[in-house]
């Protein structure tokens, strides 16, 4: 099944008065239960790609179909629904909130998605169990190290059972032992049916992934 | 040594008014991580609402409390949705000129209001609240002391669990911490935002009531003082922290009122000023405030 497919989407900024194209013609499809990695030099352009993905930024030009439903004339309100209910974030510096618990951290999404508190620990408690983190349930993020901090991440975009992950550089910021286990964990979700899209730099990683697109100066190239 | 236990009472009564009005300040500068210079003057309208209900309208109290909570609740949502809003994302100057504005713009409406309608602008309440007093030894507390102090107690109690159990205090936390996470974490920020201006004007409306009934007088520029003490208070408390607000809130009460008691009467003009200084002292030897965390930003 299609989740994705951009066409001829691109993305111009003013800077100085004068235009700067940064997404040039984007023409791509992303299938149920790919796991596609994006490559490319600081500056091509990946994050503003990853954020009309998550629709965090909309396109100058193009058509963006999620889900067989074209998105363009979608309201802010009916896109940030469209984000909450199906797609799970995964950033380089975790984004956690540092005065919640792991667990509290995890089950953030679930509270403004109306589910019972008990509903919300169980499944919480499930998918912190899910990256080998159910012991350290009441931990804050500053007792956490990075590695742990970055799997209840893992662990907070995945609660929700979202459609899509999208993550940013994820291992970028952490050591060479934490970042192999962030890699087993995304591989295990993408055996999951979970489709995930993620900018790296990591050459050694996306030569592991089944799918790739490079990106060079906002023009972008697939290779399988 | 006898005026000692009376100015304690003093310095409690008037810290524990700048806690109430501090803790609007810490939690807008949170959340929406701006200074509302406007915040002590929403103190004004409440005392004026006040004023206007039980001196002209003679409405029974509950129902005046009632209301001028309501106009205060009310006005701090419109000043931010008309003032603020549109400003989200321009330079934090452009924020604080606003604010400014906005706070002389009150100041201005109130005295045209007061001018027109009382023919000057400050206004003095007869007794309002009659609580009885208490007598231990040759102390008298009046019951209209214990109310400012547990008002003041229970609110920060109240919205430290408010913060930390409730759902909408959820979000008031994960925006004050990263607003763009909590936006992916389904948080509606705009929302939370609107809300944090709300309960911080229902609290100056507090503020102000408990003003209003133990120092009995109401005038168009009182916010402006009232709000940078209050603003002091949130700073030496640690800005963000609730209980560093109302820490804060006390502390500087106690300061303005045993410099008020103690010091000489050609220095004790300038009471207001001490409270300051020891701001300063404060900052110079621990810049996050009493209880502020230090945070690091990422580059």
């Amino acid at each position: 099944m299609e989740l994705i497919n951009l066409n001829d989407i691109c993305k111009t900024y003013t800077k100085s008065k004068q235009p700067v194209n940064v997404l040039k013609k984007i023409s791509l499809a992303v299938n149920s239960g790919d796991f596609l990695g994006i490559v490319g030099a600081s500056g091509s352009g990946k994050t503003t790609l990853l954020n009309i993905i998550g629709f965090l930024d909309s396109q100058s030009s193009g058509d963006y179909i999620f889900l067989n439903k074209p998105t363009n004339k979608l309201t802010k309100k009916q896109l940030a629904k469209l984000r909450t209910e199906n797609i799970g974030f995964i950033f380089q510096n975790f984004n956690l909130i540092n005065s919640l618990t792991a667990l509290e951290n995890v089950t953030l999404p679930l509270y403004y998605k109306g589910i019972n508190k008990r509903k919300r620990e169980a499944m919480g408690i499930s998918a912190l169990k899910s990256v080998g983190l159910e012991e350290k349930c009441n931990f804050y993020p500053s007792e956490l190290s990075g590695g742990q901090c970055q799997r209840v991440a893992v662990a907070r975009a995945v609660v929700t059972k979202p459609k899509l992950i999208l993550a940013d550089e994820p291992t970028g910021n952490l050591d060479s032992f934490s970042g192999e286990t962030i890699k087993k964990l995304l591989f295990e979700l993408n055996r999951k049916g979970h489709t995930i899209i993620l900018i790296t730099h990591d050459k050694e990683f996306s030569s592991l992934l089944p799918k790739t697109a490079t990106l060079k100066d906002g023009v972008i190239k697939v290779n399988s | 040594m006898e005026k000692l236990i009376p100015t304690l009472i003093d310095g409690l009564n008037l810290g524990s008014v700048y806690a109430l009005v501090a803790l609007g300040y810490t939690m807008v500068y949170g959340i929406a991580k701006m200074l509302n210079f406007a915040h002590g003057d929403v103190i004004m309208v409440g005392a004026y609402t006040l004023f206007v209900c039980i001196t002209t309208l003679h409405l029974p109290l509950w129902l005046t409390f009632i209301i001028a909570i309501l106009v205060c609740s009310v006005l701090g949502f419109i000043v931010e949705k008309l003032a603020y809003k549109p400003l989200r994302g321009s330079s934090p100057l452009a924020v604080l000129i606003t604010a400014i504005g906005v706070s002389y713009l009150l100041q201005n409406l109130a005295l045209l209001f007061a001018n027109t309608k009382y023919g000057m602008d400050k206004q003095f309440f007869s007794s309002f609240l009659n609580l009885g007093s208490l007598k231990i030894g040759n102390v008298t507390i009046s019951g209209v002391d214990f109310l400012i102090w547990i008002t003041t107690a229970v609110i920060m109690v109240g919205m430290m669990l408010f913060i930390k159990k409730t759902k909408t205090g959820r979000a008031m936390l994960a925006v004050s911490e990263d607003k763009g996470a909590a936006q992916l974490m389904g948080v509606n920020v705009n929302k939370t935002i609107s809300i944090t201006f709300i309960i911080g004007s229902a609290l100056a409306a507090i503020a102000s009531i408990l003003f209003a009934a133990k120092y009995q007088f109401v005038e168009s520029t009182m916010g402006s003082l009232f709000g940078i003490k209050a603003f002091a208070a949130a700073v030496f408390g640690g800005i963000g922290s609730i209980p560093g607000a109302v820490i804060g809130g006390v502390i500087i009460g106690i300061i303005e009122a045993f410099s008020t008691a103690f010091l000489p009467g050609s220095v004790n003009a300038a009471s207001d000023g001490f409270a300051f200084v020891i701001l300063i002292i404060m900052l110079v030897l621990k810049p996050t405030g009493l209880l502020g965390k230090q945070t690091t930003e990422k580059v």
